[in-house]
């Protein structure tokens, strides 16, 4: 990666970021429900910069998630979503409405972030105990297998959960668990993600050799000076929160938080102290992008769920990563 | 840093807009004419059946309307509901209330949100009236002529005497049933039925189950028209029913599954069907074992008056 | 500085080393040679710190002269008594400065260049962009300085790992740990790793090498440890190590002297009577 094709990258990040963000910000329905392209009216501006913070958090957290599940796994097929992250934060939440709906609502305090969490951190536990070969090492394609059915195991959960809980709680639950971009984002939810999405980045940036480091074989990264336990902790601690702010906000995205890495390292290289930034960017522009597609509809339908969009622009390209043989040409 | 730069400018684009919209003050509904969203096929159709259609102005995709769409719970599209300018927003009641985002638009916009429940027979008998409340003023469709055509189909049916005790299915595969708090099985008491079995809510039932409440009929509401052939010739379930003697009735008549307006003309036809089947089935036996004609004269005389009766529309 | 194991025992897995006893010594090179299974990654890697003592000590020790080095070390803690310290327990920061490891099979993130991987080895300290270019070029490998890792040969992938360890040699460094570094090596590059290593030992560290390749251990030893079944089956001077009869009984082959090289006898494993056996 040359310096000037790095900044060839960095200039094609902002384009996009900016043409997606213009794109949302433009897209809106008239009075018969038609798709339109112009300027807001003062009425839309609030909603469409609402829905454009929560996308850009929500975008950027799933990506950031990803690109250190990536780091810590050493695996470019790894994201919050494949690994079962965001169906465990899913289930820890149903299983939180649950307890709410028995015991009190003070488990659903600002706003799910708490359940999500553990559930994210749960998941990734499973996953990774499984996922781990006998000798030791991982394994990338049984990890995501693994991931995969922990995945579809919390999801299901999620389900059970849902199907227990009372009839008339149901439809909270039933709308989060497919996926949104809220143009009015509960403030508590939205200024962690943003905490967190900032807290992230900065720390990612700022240790980017740190993780670069972690690329190589644990003797290697322990004997240069990396504390490999220490930044594995930490890894494992980021991603699951990363993942589960982003599922507070959004609910469980698919492969935003695949493809955020993936396109960042293209444009910029693999090197954190940059990629780390541009898998935020990438991220983001990825989910308003999204966000902005699903409106172009007709009439008679209605913008189309989020969820659908997410899942069928990523489902392809875990496929072609997977064609391409990039699980294997990750460590050499 | 760019990013930071973004997200304040659209902090401050938030910040400058949000005194307009505390200016525009929550108007008195009465002084204007209606403008509803309905995020409840029922409750759309009960707006549409008072005669306040052009009053509709936000729908989900499921409602049948031609106004616009508007999201569904699940995903408010706030910026179509704002642009419809409703000044009332109706959600089928539930406990956990509406989306928080919609909830605090609708404050900050003057949207009044009202919760209609539409579930037992009560609240089907109730629903145009609620509505009505809600809304504030009087409909175009007095809704006592709802009431008195609901009455009129309640009466006492002999084809539902005959076939209880019975077991209402919205759908033969996964078996889902109507339970006893369901408006339909109130609906059904009401005509002189009674239900096989005594669970609440829509229970999923197995084969098994279903059978293990010995009923005397299995009556199946289909909804959609491709469901019609196929619970028809369901051949798992009519061979079930046919060797153990049950009556197996399915009935096309999506209003059924709709508690709204439209019951009424579901459950019209539902009698007339279940009649119709108890008249073919009295035939069918008569040929079968040849009885006396004198009986069969009898039941087919009940049957056809109840065939007039329930042939009386609103 | 010496580097001593006593009545050590290590655990890799299911694999137990030990106990042993055992010292290594400054500005020399040790070769560890056994058979397959024998207990020479496990050594190695407990004396990279990697894998602690289960039982026992693997201490590292210094004289009072060398006291100044762990000054700079910032070992000379309370938790240091005597001059001594528990290898296992430094601080990786620490580790880095005190040693340089090659493992068997290096790995590296495919889309680094080689530059990078190389700089990755002063991440925990300064960056040192001429040591990086001295490293580059004493392994031959300046001129794929902007090649992807991923493009690389498994032998030139190997020298990256090799740059990299000396990428990270500071004035504090004091051993150099390389794990069985001939098996993809072309013999050019085997000659210059062999002169880069006597190099590292001439500088004052304790370098110690696994390999199964007898040319080359006895072309580098000082000394020579010989692992078999876990246990240490021989350990001395390379000169009596490197006999028929002190390897045979360890390799269950014949071997024959050869001749005689620089440094020490070169005493080799026999193939044609086995195959003119079958």
């Amino acid at each position: 990666m040359t310096a000037r094709r790095q900044q060839l990258g960095w200039i094609c990040l902002s384009f996009l970021l900016v043409a997606s963000i213009a794109c949302r910000f433009l897209v809106g329905r008239d009075a018969i429900g038609q798709w339109t392209f112009a300027w807001p009216t003062s009425d839309s501006i609030e909603w469409r910069a609402g829905a454009l913070i929560s996308a850009f958090l929500a975008g950027a957290a799933l990506s950031l998630s990803g690109i250190f599940l990536q780091t810590l796994l050493r695996n470019p097929l790894a994201s919050p979503f494949v690994l079962g992250l965001s169906a465990g934060s899913q289930a820890c939440v149903a299983a939180a409405y649950w307890i709410a709906a028995i015991g009190g609502p003070w488990l659903l305090m600002g706003g799910a972030i708490f359940p999500a969490t553990v559930g994210a951190l749960l998941a990734l536990a499973v996953t990774l105990y499984f996922g781990r070969g006998k000798g030791g090492g991982i394994d990338p394609i049984s990890l995501v297998l693994s991931g995969v059915i922990v995945g579809t195991v919390a999801a299901a959960l999620a389900s059970l959960i849902e199907w227990l809980l009372p009839l008339e709680m149901r439809p909270a639950l039933a709308g989060w668990a497919l996926g949104r971009v809220l143009e009015v984002p509960e403030i508590s939810v939205t200024v962690i993600t943003a905490i967190a999405v900032f807290t992230a980045t900065f720390m990612g940036i700022r240790n980017g050799s740190t993780l670069d480091a972690m690329g190589l074989s644990e003797d290697e990264s322990s004997s240069i000076g990396i504390h490999v336990a220490r930044v594995r902790l930490y890894l494992v601690l980021g991603s699951s929160v990363l993942a589960a702010v982003a599922t507070a906000l959004c609910g469980p995205l698919a492969f935003i938080g695949l493809i955020g890495p993936h396109m960042a390292r293209s444009c910029v290289g693999p090197r954190h102290r940059a990629s780390v930034l541009a898998a935020a960017i990438s991220g983001s522009t990825l989910l308003i992008a999204a966000d902005a597609v699903r409106h172009f509809a007709p009439a008679s339908t209605g913008r189309l769920p989020i969820g659908v969009i997410c899942a069928l622009a990523g489902g392809p390209f875990f496929l072609i990563l997977l064609r391409r043989g990039a699980a294997k040409a990750w460590m050499r | 840093m760019r990013q930071a730069m973004l997200v304040l400018l659209m902090a401050l684009a938030m910040a400058a807009c949000r005194p307009q919209d505390a200016a525009t003050a929550p108007a008195h509904l009465s002084d204007q004419p209606p403008r509803i969203a309905s995020f409840s096929p029922a409750l759309s159709a009960t707006v549409v059946a008072l005669g306040w259609e052009n009053s509709l102005v936000g729908r989900t995709p499921w409602c049948k309307s031609t106004a616009p769409i508007v999201g569904s719970l699940n995903d408010v599209d706030l910026e179509t509901l704002a642009r419809m300018k409703p000044n009332l927003i109706l959600i089928q009641q539930t406990r956990s209330g509406a989306p928080a985002q919609l909830e605090q638009v609708a404050r900050e916009k003057g949207w009044r949100i009202e919760f209609i429940p539409a579930t037992s027979l009560d609240d089907i008998r109730h629903l145009p009236t609620a509505v009505e409340q809600a809304v504030g003023k009087p409909a175009p469709i007095s809704p006592q002529l709802f009431a008195q055509a609901l009455e009129k189909e309640l009466t006492t049916c002999a084809a539902a005497q005959k076939l209880s005790p019975t077991i209402l299915l919205y759908n033969d595969e996964p078996i889902g049933a109507f339970g006893a708090d369901t408006y339909l099985a109130q609906a059904w008491n009401a005509m002189g039925g009674t239900l096989a079995f005594s669970k609440s809510g829509n229970p999923n039932l197995s084969m098994e189950e279903l059978f293990a409440t010995q009923p005397k009929s299995i009556i199946v509401i289909v909804g959609a028209v491709g469901d019609k052939a196929h619970a028809q010739s369901h051949d798992v379930l009519g061979d079930a029913c046919a060797k153990r003697g049950v009556s197996l009735l399915a009935l096309y008549a999506p209003q059924l599954l709709l508690p709204g307006p439209e019951f009424t003309t579901g459950l019209s036809l539902f009698r007339a069907e279940i009649q119709k089947f108890c008249v073919a089935q009295a035939q069918t036996q008569a040929q079968a074992i040849q009885a006396p004609a004198t009986t069969q004269v009898g039941a087919l005389e009940v049957t056809a008056d109840n065939i007039s009766q329930g042939a009386n529309k609103p | 500085m010496t580097l001593k194991f006593e009545q050590a025992l290590i655990r890799n897995g299911n694999f137990v080393l030990g106990p042993i006893d055992l010292q290594f010594r400054a500005a020399a090179v040790t070769v560890v040679i056994g058979p397959n299974g024998g207990g020479k990654s496990t050594l190695l890697r407990a004396v990279a710190g990697l894998l602690p003592a289960h039982a026992g000590h693997a201490r590292l020790q210094w004289e009072q002269s060398q006291s100044a080095r762990a000054d700079e070390l910032s070992m000379t803690s309370a938790r240091t008594l005597a001059g001594e310290m528990e290898i296992a327990k430094i601080t990786p920061s620490q580790r880095a400065r005190l040693l340089s490891f090659v493992p068997q099979r290096p790995e590296s993130v495919a889309g680094f260049s080689v530059r990078t991987s190389v700089e990755l080895g002063r991440v925990a300290m300064r960056a040192d962009a001429p040591r990086v270019q001295l490293a580059l070029e004493r392994t031959g490998i300046a001129a794929l300085a902007d090649e992807l890792v991923g493009h690389l040969s498994e032998g030139q992938r190997h020298r990256v790992a090799f740059a990299r360890a000396l990428a990270q040699r500071t004035a504090q460094t004091q051993l150099l740990i390389v794990d069985e570094p001939t098996s993809a090596l072309d013999p050019s590059w085997t000659r210059a790793l062999a002169a880069e290593l006597r190099h590292s030992a001439s500088e004052g560290l304790a370098v110690i090498v696994a390999t199964h390749d007898f040319a080359f251990a006895g072309a580098i030893a000082d000394d020579v440890v010989a692992l078999a079944q876990g246990k240490i089956a021989a350990a001395g001077r390379a000169v009596d190590i490197l006999t028929p009869h002190t390897l045979q009984p360890i390799f269950n082959v014949p071997f024959r002297m050869v001749e005689h090289l620089a440094l020490n006898p070169l005493c080799l494993p026999m193939w044609n009577d086995a195959i003119n056996a079958s």
